[in-house]
């Protein structure tokens, strides 16, 4: 505790508080994490859960993989015990199995990813190396990467290696940690589960559609290939040359998946946090799109990828994305500043969010929905995704724009922050159990804000990413009863600093 | 008008059998959009100095030229009224460029198989070079050839399917809004403006309206 209350720590912490904590109202849990240490906790609630299909569909799925990993890793047989053992005690703690239980579908690709070079060849199909490039002319009438790699110099070297060697690696955490911090609670679990679901569907597309890419065909043009020949850097080799290391050359001599040119994995990763990042900062689109376009060229002029395994990569994100969006992502309100911020989670009605529901009857049920915040143009409430910036988002703007704590207070106190409510499948009905508010000590300067309110806040349980209208949900009410606040004893900062919220 | 009718009885109300038809058409319009982006890498040869013909280079155009109207459609989707005018006029060109696409497509076969595609030349003589175990871990020249004509087909078919999607969700949603107003007041306040900007955002919806009337006139 002495750590805790030392200036190293209170300093960012209060900070922390100011702008993001201060967010929270009393008694609202949602958005917080568990800091339990108890496995009886998650024991409990595994046994006393109602599974449901989709559910045990998605263990299975994950476990046989694992299995898969586990039996043909060459490893000394304890030495793997003893590894699984800790990454099931990370499962059954609640403070790590947060995190974990939703990142299984990471970890279950990294593990298969890094011992797909130890699947018995025999196992393996044969490697195609002209398909490919076959594909590639006749889908887009040319081999893109040779009309992207005709020229090449030092300094489109370093344009190229920028996204493709530093960006793609480090993206994905900036991506994670902004939804963690900006996005509805919950989110970081879709996007863990979307960003797993991808890379792993696409490394067994790899494995099953072995294929080689375009530096195969620049180097041994198209004679067949096979799996004792090593990887190469392609375009990779004259940045080792340039800084005089070897940060890439052995790394992709040794790689594991040598002809798993399609789909590729770097137009997936960066697709996939394009379209996260559009549906969280949408006021930014173009840049996005801009960074994915970016490292498409890197991809071909690298010589690491025809144009047809990006696309690939890209309709894979594409698909698992929005398999997310409907199935589990929270709906983002524009309106609030960030994850302490929600006291409800609702997500798209499928049904309801159909623009060929019923026109005139939705046309005019939007219209006194939003009378007063959108003008002419009317946008289903559940819609609230854009993957390019457009009219909605221009309406949007002046909340858009400024997206902060003053505005977020502010929308905080209507009483129709609840937008479009007929048309979101709210999840709220299914909370853990009341929360205590008089447990919560009273702070002045936060407003009353409604008890309907109150009542959606809830933590929902580790296990629930796959199944929200699961009945029984009181069972994880114990795993998320701390936060952070209780933790550090200290006062808060809100009453030292101005605060310049709406009131 | 025969050929109308007979269409209709063909398009689908579900996306595969089973999902609401408008997720058909954002992940159709997302898939189309992702795929025209090509054509900008591809018009790049211009600078880079690759060779391209007559063909490719309009190819690579047409493709820029789709990419725009593909990106209005999608992210007005759901955006009322203007989505009727945008989803019609990508309706219109998504149509046209499957017909485009598949003539190319056909083009792009015999451009590969006729300039490309040496490995029979090259492979009968290095195969016997390595030893049956490697020889066998490369695919078949019957294999390779058996991957890219089924995937060219199944995707040709995928394609019009696509198609037949897109046209049903437009027929349906110009069904339900016969006789109302497909522009918003902003809207036409935006194109009253003067200026250059104005003007170019008044033909595209002259263009958009074209297109609605076509396709509803087609379907009635």
């Amino acid at each position: 505790m002495s750590l805790l209350r030392s200036p190293v720590v209170q300093k960012p912490y209060q900070l922390f508080h100011y702008y993001f904590l201060s967010e929270k109202r009393p008694g609202n849990t949602l958005s917080d994490l568990s800091f339990e240490t108890n496995p009886k906790l998650t024991i409990n609630q595994f046994l006393h859960r109602s599974w449901s299909y989709r559910e045990i569909l998605h263990y299975s799925f994950l476990s046989s993989i694992i299995f898969f990993v586990f039996i043909i890793f060459p490893a000394n047989f304890f030495l793997k015990l003893l590894i699984l053992s800790a990454f099931i005690t990370c499962f059954i703690i609640p403070l790590t199995s947060q995190f974990f239980v939703h990142a299984l579908p990471i970890f279950t690709w990294l593990a298969l990813f890094f011992s797909a070079g130890k699947i018995p060849t025999s196992w393996k199909p044969a490697i195609s190396v002209k398909v490919l490039p076959a594909m590639e002319t006749i889908l887009y009438g040319d081999n893109l990467s040779n009309v992207l790699a005709t020229i090449t110099s030092t300094l489109l070297d370093i344009w190229a290696w920028l996204p493709y060697g530093l960006l793609h690696f480090s993206a994905p955490f900036v991506v994670a940690a902004f939804i963690f911090v900006f996005a509805p609670p919950t989110s970081l679990r879709s996007y863990g589960f979307a960003f797993g679901y991808m890379n792993l569907l696409g490394v067994m597309i790899q494995i099953l559609f072995p294929a080689a890419p375009p530096w195969y065909k620049n180097s041994h043009g198209l004679e067949p290939a096979n799996y004792s020949m090593s990887g190469s850097p392609g375009g990779l080799a004259r940045i080792d040359e340039l800084l005089g290391v070897d940060m890439y050359t052995s790394t992709f001599s040794n790689s594991p998946v040598v002809f798993g040119a399609f789909p590729s994995l770097h137009s997936g990763c960066s697709v996939m946090d394009v379209l996260f990042l559009c549906w969280l900062f949408p006021k930014y689109t173009v840049l996005w799109w801009g960074y994915a376009s970016w490292l498409w060229w890197s991809t071909m002029y690298l010589t690491h990828h025809y144009f047809i395994d990006l696309i690939g990569g890209a309709a894979l994100s594409f698909i698992v994305f929005n398999y997310t969006k409907y199935m589990h992502l929270p709906v983002i309100n524009h309106k609030l500043f960030c994850r302490w911020s929600y006291t409800q989670i609702e997500r798209i009605d499928i049904i309801n969010s159909d623009p060929l529901l019923n026109y005139s009857a939705n046309y005019n049920q939007v219209e006194d929905i939003e009378m007063g915040t959108v003008d002419n143009n009317h946008s289903l409430p559940g819609a609230n995704f854009s993957y390019f910036y457009n009219k909605s988002v221009a309406n949007d703007m002046p909340r858009l724009g400024s997206r902060s704590r003053q505005q977020s207070r502010a929308d905080l106190s209507e009483p129709s922050l609840a937008v479009g409510t007929s048309r979101l499948r709210s999840t709220s009905s299914l909370s853990l159990g009341a929360h205590n508010e008089e447990e919560e000590p009273a702070r002045d300067d936060v407003e009353t804000f409604s008890q309907s309110s109150m009542e959606h806040s809830s933590v929902p349980s580790v296990f629930d990413g796959e199944n929200y209208n699961n009945e029984r949900r009181n069972i994880s009410s114990n795993a998320s009863n701390s936060s952070l606040d209780e933790l550090i004893e200290e006062p808060t900062p809100t009453n030292n600093k101005p605060d310049t919220r709406s009131r | 008008m025969a050929f109308a009718t007979s269409l209709i009885q063909y398009l689908p109300s579900k996306f595969f059998g089973f999902l609401p038809l408008y997720i058909g058409v954002e992940l159709i319009l997302g898939f189309a959009i992702l795929n025209k982006a090509g054509g900008a890498y591809g018009i790049v040869s211009i600078f880079t100095g690759h060779p391209i013909n007559f063909w490719q280079w309009l190819y690579n155009s047409l493709a820029i030229a789709t990419l725009p109207i593909y990106i209005s459609g999608l992210s007005h989707l759901q955006i009322r009224p203007s989505n009727v005018r945008k989803i019609s006029i990508s309706c219109l060109v998504y149509v046209a460029d499957t017909v485009i696409g598949i003539l190319y497509t056909l083009y792009f076969v015999y451009f590969w198989f006729s300039n490309e595609d040496d490995i029979s030349e090259t492979e009968g003589t290095r195969t016997k070079d390595l030893p049956p175990d490697l020889a066998a871990q490369s695919a078949s020249a019957g294999r390779e050839l058996f991957i890219t004509t089924g995937s060219t087909i199944v995707l040709t078919v995928l394609r019009v399917y696509f198609t037949l999607v897109l046209v049903s969700f437009t027929r349906t949603l110009l069904k339900q809004t016969a006789g109302q107003r497909l522009v918003a007041d902003d809207e036409e306040d935006e194109f009253n403006k003067e200026g250059k900007v104005a003007r170019v955002k008044k033909w595209i919806f002259g263009l958009e309206i074209r297109s609605s009337e076509i396709l509803s006139d087609y379907f009635t």
